[in-house]
């Protein structure tokens, strides 16, 4: 690893940490501080219990919002990294290997805090606290051994926010080289597309449509783990495993495609 | 040893910012790069530092390309008119991040700098006025451990005494540690004589390119009647001319006709580089001359 | 030091001529240092290449010698030196000039010889 790779990566990897914390901070003012202070204001505190609403933050989901919004900034680093004589390569090869720590760091953090905190607050053992996760589906799959269903669950999440963040980079590298007024286009546009999509999903949904989704279902249900034979719970996670990580190498090779690109706007 | 500007090409939406650029710049040497506003002087020193991309042509620095390379990138500063700081960061944050991704930034020397202009270092940068962001830039530029600055408007928004500092200083760590300047600026009398090579860069091309005293040792006032002038200067390059009541001045860029015998009337003199400048770059006036 | 700069002479050669003019009128005294490059380079804007190749002049025509690690320094009888040199060029420079005026003013040579005790005589 070159010195300025591992400059730029501290850089990133240290930048990353701080806004985390902020973030965590503000998830802690706004969902236990300010629910205090209304239970304080309209004389509600004893419907207020301090130690249930710090056991319900939702760490890993709003890890997986972080991590896809501060993968997809872009410019401003670039600004400042070109400024100080970093190639766009060094700055996407740092971008991925923060990327990689910030994603097992985060999902250490949540699973301390899932098994640590939330768990004993609602007098669940861990392994009925990951038949209630996320990981639900799979929890089994790997036998009764607590321990390995709980690290493939960690690679497993792992995974997932190293897909979000791969996602949120290439985003990010094509949305940094738009001008701005596509870019307002592009932000105009999507919310329109979406819900006709939504409406299009529904009126499939409810049988109002002659497309057939079989082959999709079945894709998808491929795609998911999903076992004929088996309940939820003991879905294979290799597939979606495998999905993400070739999901994540497709991302992260768009990303480098459009971050070769990046320039200064004049 | 030196950065290499070969047949760069840059247009935009169909229209030429640059046209065929071709130029060397050796190293511990200090450089004027001049031109008018939009002659594209920013996009070149863009182009060079790798923050845009030329439509055709190669920039290399000791032979190694500058496009997306951290070893040659790292060699070379640009100090941009363009703020590519965040407005909320601290300039002792900035000064760190410098120091992070140069290596041997001399921070020592950038802390008495902004004493010396008085720049409080706590502040954030986006606080700063105009010529306290020029300084701040400035700072950095005069201490980044690398072997060729480029400072884009380097006295942008600075008051005399400043700009006064600023030459001083350049010419102290130039002489202590020398490494290559060059110097895009609108103030051409003031680094008129720091400067030992000039480019001027003229409609999308390089006009001028060469030491300083050459260039104005090829360029010439020629003053008097004006029948005489005119007479003495047929057929010079004539670059541009001036009438105050009978009396006409010829500039001329090149040599002159040394068997043409010079009348008694007429007055031949050296122009400095400002002028010359105004006058090679006035083309109204030489539309006007033709 | 007042430097005057002209703009229609090569700066290397102003920067000779002015450093000799102090050394003539002792200014910078035989055996003193004068100010070295990066100082002047600083005080008047000019290139250090451009201040040291008008201080090589100086050192070829022995006026002044470079002390190593210390700087430039005057040489002994380097006054006497310019005195020599100027006196040599006086009528080069003056007499030459002088004659060519008076002739265009129409001053006869008896003239202009009184008009040169006149000049001998009040100053």
């Amino acid at each position: 690893m070159s010195t300025k790779l591992r400059a730029v990566t501290r850089y990133l990897i240290k930048e990353q940490f701080q806004l985390l914390g902020w973030t965590y901070l503000c998830l802690f003012a706004a969902f236990v501080i300010l629910p205090f202070l209304m239970a304080l204001f309209t004389g509600n505190l004893k419907g207020f219990s301090f130690i249930s609403t710090v056991s319900d933050l939702g760490l890993g989901v709003v890890f997986g919002f972080f991590i896809f919004m501060t993968m997809s900034l872009t410019y401003e680093h670039f600004k400042l990294l070109i400024q100080n004589g970093i190639s766009r390569k060094t700055f996407w090869q740092a971008r991925i290997l923060t990327l990689l720590v910030m994603s097992v760091a985060g999902e250490f953090i949540a699973a301390l805090y899932n098994y640590g905190v939330t768990a004993p607050v609602h007098h669940h053992s861990a392994s009925q606290f990951l038949d209630a996760s996320t990981y639900s589906l799979y929890a089994h799959y790997f036998g009764s051994n607590l321990a390995i269903n709980l690290g493939a669950s960690f690679i497993f999440s792992c995974l997932f926010f190293i897909g979000l963040g791969t996602t949120g980079m290439a985003l990010g590298s094509i949305f940094s080289l738009l001008t701005k007024f596509v870019r307002r286009i592009v932000i105009i546009t999507i919310p329109i597309l979406g819900f006709f999509f939504l409406v299009f999903v529904t009126s499939t949904a409810a049988g109002n449509s002659h497309y057939n989704f079989e082959g999709l279902a079945n894709f998808v249900k491929f795609l998911l783990g999903y076992q004929a034979n088996g309940a939820a719970g003991n879905f294979n996670p290799w597939p979606p495993m495998l999905t993400m990580v070739i999901g994540s190498i497709i991302m992260a090779g768009i990303a480098y495609a459009f971050n070769r690109k990046l320039r200064i706007k004049q | 040893m030196s950065i290499q500007i070969q047949a760069v090409n840059q247009s935009f939406h169909g229209q030429t910012i640059l046209d065929n650029i071709n130029l060397t710049i050796e190293p511990q040497k200090i450089y004027g790069l001049l031109g008018r506003n939009g002659a594209g002087k920013s996009t070149l020193l863009n182009i060079i530092s790798n923050r845009i991309f030329a439509t055709s042509g190669t920039v290399t620095l000791d032979e190694d390309s500058l496009v997306d390379n951290d070893h040659t990138l790292g060699r070379l500063y640009l100090m941009s008119e363009v703020n590519l700081y965040n407005e909320r960061t601290k300039l002792t944050k900035l000064l760190d991040v410098t120091t992070r991704f140069y290596g041997d930034f001399d921070r020592d020397y950038a802390t008495q700098l902004a004493a010396k202009f008085e720049l409080d270092l706590n502040a954030r940068f986006g606080k700063l006025s105009t010529g306290y962001r020029t300084i701040f830039k400035l700072i950095v530029a005069l201490c980044v451990p690398a072997d060729y600055i480029f400072l884009d408007e380097p006295v942008l928004g600075l008051d005399a005494n400043h700009r006064e500092l600023f030459y001083q200083e350049l010419i102290e760590t130039y002489s202590e540690r020398p490494r290559t300047f060059v110097i895009s600026t609108h103030l051409i009398e003031e680094i008129a004589n720091l400067i030992e090579h000039v480019f001027v860069l003229d409609q999308h091309q390089i006009t001028v390119n060469g030491s300083v005293p050459d260039i104005l040792d090829r360029s010439y006032a020629i003053t008097g009647p004006d029948a005489d002038v005119r007479q003495y200067t047929t057929g010079l390059n004539i670059i541009g001319q001036d009438q105050l009541g009978g009396i006409t001045a010829h500039y001329v860029y090149g040599a002159l006709e040394d068997d043409r015998p010079i009348p008694d009337t007429v007055k031949i003199e050296h122009l400095d580089l400002q002028k010359l400048f105004v006058n090679l770059t006035n083309h109204q006036e030489v539309a006007h001359v033709n | 030091m007042q430097f005057n700069f002209n703009s229609t002479e090569p700066i290397y050669l102003q920067v000779a001529e002015q450093i000799e003019e102090a050394i003539f009128t002792q200014t910078f005294a035989e055996g003193e240092q004068v100010p070295s490059t990066t100082e002047i380079s600083k005080e008047f804007h000019i290139n250090p290449a451009t201040v040291l190749k008008g201080m090589n002049i100086l050192v070829d025509a022995q006026l002044i010698e470079k002390r190593r690690g210390v700087g430039m320094f005057v040489i002994a009888g380097a006054q006497a030196r310019i005195v020599e040199k100027r006196r040599n060029q006086f009528y080069d420079d003056y007499v030459k000039n002088l004659v060519v005026e008076a002739r265009k003013l129409h001053i006869t040579k008896d003239e202009l010889a009184k008009l040169i005790e006149r000049g001998f005589s009040t100053q």
